[in-house]
Order: C-alpha cells, then structure tokens, then sequence
C-alpha cells in the first residue's frame, strides 16, 4: 500500500472517530420533581398532590415517611457538554452539567450556597435522588431522571395543554418549606 | 540462366534500370536469342496484365466512401475508451471504498459496544463533593434508585427518619 494511501486512510479513521464521539455526546432530556415526605396526611399546601404509586412506594422501600408530595415539576435540556440550572423551588437550585463519560455533574444550591456536587453516569431508567432532613421531621426529595423522546415530548403536550387550558394557572413552585 | 539475370531482364522489360545498365542488357540480348525469348515473354504478360486489370467502380465519391470508413474507425475506437474509462475509475475508487468500509464497521461496532456493553459497575461509582460547612452528604443505592442524602450538621442522626438499607440487599435488588 503506498504512502498516498495510508494518509487517506489515516484522514477517514480520525474522521470516523470525531464522528463517533460527536455521536456519543449528547442532549439530556432532564425532569426533575421535588417531592416533599411527611407523615401528616395534608401537605402544608393544599396544591401539592400525592406523587404516582409507584415512586411512592419507591421511595418507602427506603425512606419511613408515609405520604409524598409533588411540589412542583422542572423539565429542561442540558446541552452536550454543557450546563442548565434547574429551580426546583424558591430556595432550591440543581446545576446539572453534561461531562464526558458519559457521566452528569450535579451540583445542589440551596439558599444561594452550594451544598454538595455529585458526578455519576445518569442512564434512562435509573432516579437520580437528592434529599434532606428538615427540622419539623418532614424531608425534601428532589427525584432527577432522564427522559426519552417519547416522554419528553409526552411531557411537552402535557405542558401545552395545561397553558391551553388555564388562563392564570396557580403556582405549583414550592413554598419555601420545600427547600432546605 | 540463373534467376539473378532473369530479374534483371525483368527490371529492363520494368524500365527499373540504370542507363549503363539498360545498355549492357540490351547488348547481351542481341546475342542470346533465350534472353531475347524471355524478355518477348515478359513484355507480353505485362501487355496483357495493363489491358485487362478489372475495374470496380464504387457507388458512393471516393471522398464518401473515405469518411465512412474513417467514422466507423472512430466509432469503433471511442466505444472501448468510454467503457474502459468508466471501469478503471471504479476500480480507482475501489481501493479507498475497501478501508472506508472496514472504517465504518469499526466505528459501527465500537458505537454499539460503547452504548449497549458498558460494564454495570461504573454506573455504581459516584464522586460526591461536599461544598458546605453546614451540611454532610452521604450516598446510598436502592434498586434503579442512586440517592445523595444531605444533612445539617444540627439535625441528628436520631432526628432522622432514614431507613438504611443493607447495602448488599440494595445491590441485589
């Protein structure tokens, strides 16, 4: 094989390459809820609904609070190789950054001040679970997953109906009893 | 007589002689009457040969006729060259379609090991940072579920409503 043709050769492997690793990097299709855990059998607010059976259940595998509360619901996309915040309430911000790997770097603010940073592969199917203490015995949950395309764009029409349908929807940000 | 002197009385009968030499021939035909026979030979069958040559009259001008001899040649040589051409650029391109190939195959199989056969355990490593004097974080694993559990410092561990978990239950599962 003659010199020309070894450089051609060369040339495509680096190409292939670059294309192969611009192909494993990409978007992150994040949700992220804040649950709220108590023993009572209100939430403090009266908007707040109980969270879906299973993560319930889910969640009492492991933790002792018996009700769970949905305090609000943050979708977005971390782009590949970069970074998006997510304000899950007024006190409680994710940073979530897209690393290689392919691993997510999440970072918790609570109150302006950032709390600890986690670096973990996130893969479809598994929750990605922050959570804390709080003095009157109750507990924050903050549950981060990865969303396909069908339930990112599930999740999207849910969006877009639910503006179709309320002129003035009511707040569903958690109160600040929801962040630490 | 040999054929040498035959020939050349065949060149004198022809005119193809040299001046000194049409003369020396003439001479020695005037004393060999087979010479004399010979050349009267010659001088006939090429007498007859010059009277009766057929002729073939062709039914288009010289010039037609030429130009279609001279299209079907063109012709002719401008079909192998179109084919051939067409050939030896795929074959010039055959080599760098074979790596191209082995190229792609490569990154295909490398793309399906990287996404489909990435080994489970490194989904369990987590690198957890504490940021905050005020807090302890700790991480624990239950099923699909990876939790990052923080806590103040103020709140203690009787305070707290956390279940653990066997750490092997909770791989197990």
């Amino acid at each position: 094989m003659n010199v020309n043709l070894w450089k051609w050769f060369a040339r495509i492997f680096v190409v292939a390459l670059l294309t192969a690793s611009s192909a494993l990097a990409e978007d992150l299709k994040i949700e992220a809820r804040l649950i709220w855990g108590t023993n009572d059998d209100k939430s403090p607010d009266p908007t707040h609904k109980l969270i879906d059976a299973k993560t319930a259940e889910t969640l009492r595998k492991v933790f002792a609070w018996k009700n769970y509360y949905e305090v609000s619901r943050t979708n977005g996309t971390v782009p590949s190789r970069g970074t998006n915040s997510f304000t899950v309430s007024k006190h409680c911000t994710i940073e979530i950054a897209e690393m290689e790997g392919p691993k997510v770097g999440v970072l918790l603010i609570g109150k302006g001040k950032p709390q600890n940073r986690t670096i973990k592969a996130l893969s479809r199917g598994e929750s990605f679970v922050l959570g804390g203490d709080v003095k009157d015995g109750s507990a924050w949950f903050v549950i981060i997953s990865q969303l396909d395309e069908k339930a990112a764009a599930a999740v999207a029409n849910t969006a877009k109906k639910e503006d179709t349908k309320t002129t003035n929807p009511p707040s569903v940000k958690a109160t600040n009893t929801a962040s630490k | 007589m040999n054929q040498d002197l035959a020939l050349k009385y065949q060149a004198f009968v022809d005119g193809e002689l040299r001046e000194a030499e049409a003369r020396h021939v003439a001479q020695l035909l005037e004393t060999d009457p087979e010479a004399r026979a010979l050349v009267a030979e010659l001088r006939d069958t090429k007498t007859l040969l010059a009277g009766n040559e057929p002729q073939l009259p062709l039914p288009e001008s010289r010039d037609f006729y030429w130009s279609k001899i001279q299209r079907d040649i063109q012709c002719l040589e401008a079909e192998p060259r179109s084919a051939g051409g067409w050939f030896a650029a795929l074959a010039g391109w055959r080599r760098f379609l074979a790596p191209l190939a082995g190229v792609a195959v490569i990154t295909f199989l490398a793309m399906v090991a990287v996404r489909f056969y990435s080994p489970a355990p490194v989904d369990y490593l987590a690198e957890i940072e504490n940021l905050s004097e005020e807090s302890t974080a700790y991480s624990f694993r239950s099923g699909n579920m990876f939790v990052v559990w923080t806590q103040d410092r103020d709140v203690t561990s009787d305070d707290s409503q956390l279940k653990f978990i066997d750490y092997n239950d909770a791989v197990a599962q």
